[in-house]
């Protein structure tokens, strides 16, 4: 018995250091699915943006090869195929979706909300106790509070740990797919910027062949409003560029955060 | 030379073709042909682009058919698993209320007061 006393103290220790690693673990994973949507969310809108684009410098130049060859709309292309941003969109949404289970597994989101209903109906299930006497005592509503606490301490511990003991493995299991749809966007993030740099090199020098061409038979205002047009796709070509770079290193950080979850553990 | 190095070589050409476009008089001829020259170096470009975009495709396809085949199915379960014990967590605390309730209002049940 008393070598049992002697060692409680140390089994505490390591009960609330293994508690406290396993707090700091989860919070990192939930960090991991909180950065995950977004990264995603940019690298889908960088896509449909850099369609966008491509379809806009193609519509220009059909513009102003009008009067020459006519109106040509059978010439359009898509810069990407329905195929291609398929196959992306299912990645993006099968890690946006992983990203989330798993978020939603490590902070405990399906035992807090469960808590909070449960509150709830504690609340509204409390019943004034009946007058205690010598012999036999009515439960009171902080008695019951107790066992129903004492309840949720027990069940989530045996929750974490069964999180705790699984979720690492499957983690690890997903690293591998995890890394190559990272890095397959990143790679089409660097692939959109060239492109979009070319497209917009040729919407600047469009405009501007337009208004040497016809700027001669515009009114001052006009001209004016076409020239000012120049300078808003400059600024157009740098945000897209920008969001492009910004997409990549959120790409490159959700990657690195999994690996890094993967390969650092639960200790 | 790899197709890689073909498009820095195109990209280049483009950058140089903008350059030579806005340093050229816009009065004289040689902006109109430097557009059309940078229009056919924008077209090689895109195809390019393109065709870098379409060998990754089967590579995304691949990826997502695992995550969607191995690793969602097991993250679901242990879900599935973790929803079980709250559930029963919820039906234990449900009972365990009642049974107060119970224990309050029925003088047969009030519980002896040592055992609190």
């Amino acid at each position: 018995m008393k070598s049992i006393l002697r060692i409680a103290p140390l089994m505490l220790v390591l009960v609330l250091t293994g508690c406290a690693s396993y707090g700091r673990w989860s919070k990192k994973v939930g960090a991991f699915s909180t950065n995950t949507a977004p990264a995603l969310n940019r690298a889908s809108a960088a896509l449909n943006a850099a369609n966008a684009v491509h379809t806009l410098q193609e519509e220009t130049v059909l513009a102003n090869q009008y009067a020459e060859r006519g109106y040509r709309p059978g010439e359009l292309t898509a810069f990407m195929s329905q195929s291609d941003l398929a196959a992306r969109k299912q990645a993006i949404d099968a890690l946006t979706n992983y990203a989330t289970l798993v978020g939603d597994l490590a902070l405990g989101k399906r035992v807090q909300a469960e808590t909070t209903r449960a509150k709830v109906l504690s609340a509204a299930k409390a019943t004034t106790s009946a007058a205690p006497s010598s012999k036999t005592k009515s439960l009171t509503q902080q008695q019951m509070n107790y066992a129903l606490s004492g309840l949720d301490i027990v069940f989530k511990a045996q929750i974490e740990h069964k999180v705790r003991k699984k979720l690492p493995v499957i983690m690890a299991k997903a690293d591998p797919s995890v890394q190559q749809i990272c890095s397959l966007l990143e790679a089409d993030m660097e692939t959109l910027r060239s492109q979009e740099k070319a497209d917009y090199i040729t919407l600047l020098m469009q405009q501007n062949e337009f208004i040497r061409q016809d700027g001669g038979s515009m009114g001052a205002v006009e001209k004016q409003a076409q020239i000012m047009k120049l300078f808003q796709i400059e600024q157009d070509a740098a945000t897209a560029d920008a969001d492009l770079m910004k997409a990549e290193k959120a790409l490159k950080q959700v990657a690195e955060a999994h690996h890094a979850l993967v390969v650092g553990g639960v200790k | 030379m790899t197709q890689d190095d073909v498009k820095q070589v195109v990209e280049r050409a483009l950058s140089s073709t903008s350059s030579a476009y806005w340093a050229a008089p816009p009065e004289g001829p040689a902006q109109g042909e430097l557009a059309n020259l940078q229009l056919l170096l924008s077209g090689m470009l895109t195809k390019l682009n393109q065709a870098d975009l379409e060998s990754r495709t089967s590579d995304f396809q691949t990826a997502a058919q695992t995550m969607k085949d191995s690793i969602l199915p097991a993250v679901k379960k242990l879900d599935g698993q973790i929803a079980k014990l709250v559930a029963v967590d919820d039906t234990l605390k449900q009972a365990l209320t009642d049974a107060m309730k119970l224990a309050t209002t029925t003088s047969f049940f009030k519980i002896p007061a040592p055992c609190l």
